[in-house]
């Protein structure tokens, strides 16, 4: 076998990993469905109970990422308070990093088996449920990592026979800042340290690298993830910072652990070839330092969590996105009471619908003061959207009876259609400006907030008042915005681009008006199942 | 003062705007439009003095529209400007509220409605 094909043949088993580890993590978290969630948020009554919960759920989602947005979306939608669970997604990356321990034992013929009884379920349809049909994918996907590692495995002696003749193994072996960068930017490109960890392994394991040459490749790894997680801040409130802060704080002490162990093994070389460490093999120590840095980061983090996230909160400006996405109603204790448990929601609901005509305040003739942008209002009605949705789920998950679970699902619809309208309206928001030389722009904002404006009414009245008034307003204007359309293409004056923006504004405005239209109705339909019940 | 409310012969209410009807303006009218649409069953509004309708005039036309309806009575629009006009059909208030060209077809739509 030619060097070409040898490494056409490690890139197939590398595709196969990647394949496999995506494969696993997507698999696993829709599997982890609504009771495994409740059953998560339930578990994490203390420090302890948060550890554990945060390691079990890293485990099964192999992903700290899915762990952060799940403990995030718990947060915000106020069935968890602020605080201690935020170290959880922090101890999920240990139990992230089981990941290249699995790689380091022989798990070959376990992965045939594997891929042959998966093989088997999918041809003869054996996959009928979701769940069964997930659970199948995961362990398809657990079978083609450790496949794709098992052909990197058998091509590694050839590669490494080609590379010490190029001198190139021996270059690498002793620039141990170059293995730490390959590791960083493994790590960078999979967004996962676990998985260079497991690259990592499958090379010390297959003898073409050494422990003291792979050490430096998962402390750089591991430092990418401390960038990986800063990157992060940019884009999050104050909880998400916080908890990424948390894990970026693990990762730096974990990372000087592993930095050590390098020091360690550069003064010693003899105490960490092959064998001598409790009688593991190579790639085995790098999957347990790669988990202990991981567990040292974790123990460092849960002693300085409190003033880190007092730091976070004094360094983030004021987060107005963060506080209007915050649910005021969706008290996590009125789930045992349905009808208690829906009031609160379509009271959360009017609040979020009282917010529709504050969107178009900016683009207005005359804008009020001190309203916030629509950029924040639409990224706070989307999370609140999701925390009227994600309250409702929890009620069905007590399942009521049959009135109170058609209402839920009702109120989820109008919470959807509620959160489409942030986005259209921010939209038609960011477009106006594009078309402010043209008086119709205008003309179609003010009309649009006055509409806007009787929805919030509607919607504060909770359905108690007739909609009929409101949605003969809210009737349909295809015509008119067709002739409106027509019109402005003979406007000689208007440039290419204010027609663009205008024709866009038209068409979100035909939309604005169906998806209110639909969320008044829901609204009445919610209103009355509540009445009557 | 951007209203003016004149009593005309048989019952008839007529509301006469005029003006920038914006935040300013909208504050003006608010009140008087309110007591008339609670008190009155027919009400016309002139619009023709009026050269800019902002969000919060078209709610208070819509208010006291509502309040009037909701007492079995009806209101008419007449005379808007062009720009006025425009901004009243988009906002969908002609769907309810009859839009005429001058103060006589006004009084006419007033009789001839259900109301």
């Amino acid at each position: 076998m030619n060097l070409t094909s040898t490494l056409g043949a490690l890139l197939a088993g590398l595709g196969l990993f990647f394949i496999g580890v995506r494969g696993l993590s997507a698999n696993l978290v829709p599997l982890a469905g609504r009771r495994a969630r409740a059953a998560f948020a339930a578990a994490m009554r203390g420090p302890v109970s948060i550890a554990f919960s945060g390691m079990a759920a890293g485990l099964l989602t192999q992903s700290s990422i899915a762990v952060s947005w799940i403990v995030l979306g718990f947060v915000r939608a106020g069935v968890l308070a602020e605080g201690p669970a935020f170290m959880a997604p922090t101890w999920s990356n240990v139990g992230a990093a089981l990941l290249p321990l699995l790689v380091a034992v022989n798990t070959d013929l376990a992965a045939e088996f594997v891929i042959g009884m998966v093989g088997f379920a999918i041809y003869f349809r054996l996959d009928r449920t979701d769940r069964l049909r997930h659970g199948l994918e995961a362990a398809l996907g657990a079978a083609m990592l450790l496949f794709g590692m098992h052909i990197v495995a058998g091509l590694v002696g050839q590669l490494r026979e080609t590379m010490t003749q190029d001198h190139l193994l021996l270059l690498a072996q002793h620039a141990p800042w170059l293995l730490a960068l390959i590791g960083a930017g493994l790590a960078l490109a999979t967004q996962s340290s676990s998985v260079a960890a497991a690259l990592s392994v499958a090379m010390v394991s297959a003898g073409l690298l050494a422990v003291p040459g792979a050490l430096p490749m998962i402390a750089g790894a591991n430092i990418a993830s401390v960038l990986t997680n800063l990157a992060r801040l940019r884009v999050e409130g104050i909880p998400g910072r916080i908890v990424f802060t948390l894990q970026a704080v693990q990762k730096l002490a974990g990372s000087l652990l592993l930095a050590a162990a390098v020091a360690a093994v550069a003064l010693m070389p003899g105490e960490f070839t092959a064998g001598r460490w409790f009688g593991m093999a190579g790639g085995a120590q790098i999957a347990v330092l790669f988990m202990l840095a991981q567990l040292a980061g974790g123990l460092v983090t849960a002693g300085v969590s409190r003033p880190v996230a007092g730091v976070v909160r004094r360094l983030t400006p004021a987060d107005e996105a963060g506080s209007l996405s915050k649910p005021e109603f969706l008290l996590n204790e009125a789930l045992s009471d349905p009808t208690a448990a829906l009031d609160l929601a379509m009271r959360e609901l009017a609040r979020l619908a009282a917010r529709l005509p504050l969107l178009l305040e900016h683009v207005r003739a005359e804008p009020a003061p001190a309203v916030p942008s629509a950029k924040n209002l639409r990224n706070a009605g989307n999370a609140l959207s999701a925390a009227i949705t994600e309250y409702l789920t929890g009620l069905l998950d007590h399942q009521p009876h049959r009135d109170a679970l058609g209402t839920a699902l009702l109120l989820q619809s109008a919470a959807g259609n509620a959160g489409a309208l942030h986005e259209a309206l921010a939209a038609i928001a960011e477009a106006a400006p594009e078309a402010t030389g043209l008086p119709t722009a205008g003309r179609l904002i003010e009309a649009l907030h006055a509409l806007m404006s009787v929805v919030a009414d509607y919607a504060q009245s909770q359905g108690a008042e007739d909609p009929d008034f409101v949605l003969d307003l809210l009737g349909s204007r295809d015509r008119l915005m067709e002739e409106l359309r027509n019109r402005l293409t003979q406007t000689g004056s208007a440039t290419p681009g204010m027609l663009d923006a205008l024709f866009r504004m038209t068409i979100l405005f035909e939309r604005v008006l169906w998806l209110a239209g639909r969320l008044v109705v829901e609204i009445r339909q919610a209103h009355r199942a509540l009445a009557d019940g | 003062m951007p209203i003016m409310i004149e009593e005309l012969a048989d019952g008839v209410t007529k509301i006469v705007l005029s003006g920038r009807i914006d935040v300013a303006g909208s504050a003006e009218i608010d009140m008087p439009m309110s007591e008339v649409g609670t008190s009155r069953r027919a009400v016309i509004v002139d619009l023709s003095g009026v050269t800019f309708m902002a969000s919060l005039g078209l709610r208070s036309i819509v208010l006291a529209g509502k309040a009037v309806m909701r007492s079995g009575g009806a209101l008419v629009l007449f005379s808007p400007q062009p720009a006025v006009e425009e901004v009243i059909t988009v906002s969908g208030i002609d769907e309810l509220f009859p839009v005429c060209r001058d103060e006589a077809s006004a009084i006419s739509a007033l009789r001839s409605s259900p109301g």
